[in-house]
């Protein structure tokens, strides 16, 4: 177990404060207020941020920036490629 | 005492570079993959029928759902914070952050009560159509995710090694991490 370097409170509030102004933008380009379809680039912005967010969760909440090995690497492509596949058929959505 | 005692005791091989328990990374990975399946089936069946699934959508709250967004990474916020302070060998400070995590959990979990328990009003069940039988069955199998990370996390407090709250605060991580892709895909993309 892996038990190293944990990032200091002050990181991790920074890291919080951002993911909380990141969901605000996930609600403002999400149009949760409209029911209005979002479109293509509201689509792309939002699985942008979503990637983002969980980028941070990996590499602070989790600790996997500090993983030896390509463990964040993997993570990432995983989460990566579950949006690509979702981003993927809601373009089709949009096109179709 | 070292922090990283436990280092030998266990070798997972590759496995070891990960923080935490190494069976909690494969559970992970496994549930990720389990809601990427769903989400993707839910994003077929979108495709299938966009007219119901956008007036379906619409009328979900999604102003609740976001609210809960800032709700869980703020529980998320409390459980690394006690892992922060189990490295410093602070029980009680683990242990309340711990429990101010579960906290707020609870309040996610009221959220999404409020939430269903406005669509049961209206007659909306997982049975009215395909959409909110997704809908039901992606929120719903994750809310029972956050009630058991909820004992999870009070377990990790009370058997407080530093093995238990690293590994407990990586599932309740873990259902925050499921939720930030969640709520866009159910609630937002349209």
């Amino acid at each position: 177990m892996q038990l190293s370097s944990y990032p200091s409170i002050r990181t991790l509030i920074c890291v919080w404060l951002l993911l909380i102004v990141l969901s605000a933008g996930t609600l403002f380009t999400g149009g949760v207020t409209t029911s209005e379809t979002i479109g293509i680039w509201g689509g792309t912005a939002l699985f942008a941020i979503t990637f983002f967010k969980t980028k941070l969760i990996l590499n602070y909440y989790l600790d996997l920036k500090s993983a030896a090995g390509n463990w964040n690497t993997l993570f990432s492509s995983l989460i990566f490629l579950i949006l690509l596949i979702l981003f993927g058929l809601y373009s089709v959505s949009v096109f179709s | 005492m070292s922090t990283i005692e436990n280092n030998e005791v266990d070798d997972w091989g590759p496995l070891s570079g990960l923080p935490g328990n190494p069976i909690m990374w494969l559970l992970i990975a496994s549930e990720l993959i389990v809601f990427g399946v769903l989400f993707i089936g839910f994003t077929l069946l979108h495709l299938n029928e966009p007219e119901l699934f956008i007036q379906s959508q619409n009328q979900l709250d999604r102003l609740a759902g976001g609210l809960n967004t800032m709700v869980l990474v703020t529980s998320g916020l409390c459980a690394a914070i006690a892992v922060h302070y189990q490295r410093q060998k602070n029980t009680l400070k683990t242990r309340l952050w711990l429990f101010g995590a579960g906290l707020i959990g609870v309040i996610f979990l009221v959220i999404k009560w409020i939430e269903y328990a406005d669509k049961f009003s209206h007659n909306i069940t997982p049975d009215t159509n395909s959409f909110f039988m997704w809908y039901f069955l992606c929120t719903g199998f994750h809310a029972m995710h956050v009630i058991f990370g909820i004992f999870l996390l009070l377990i990790v407090g009370w058997k407080n090694s530093d093995e238990n709250v690293i590994t407990g605060a990586a599932f309740w991580h873990m259902v925050d991490l499921i939720w930030v892709i969640l709520f866009p895909v159910i609630y937002l993309i349209r």
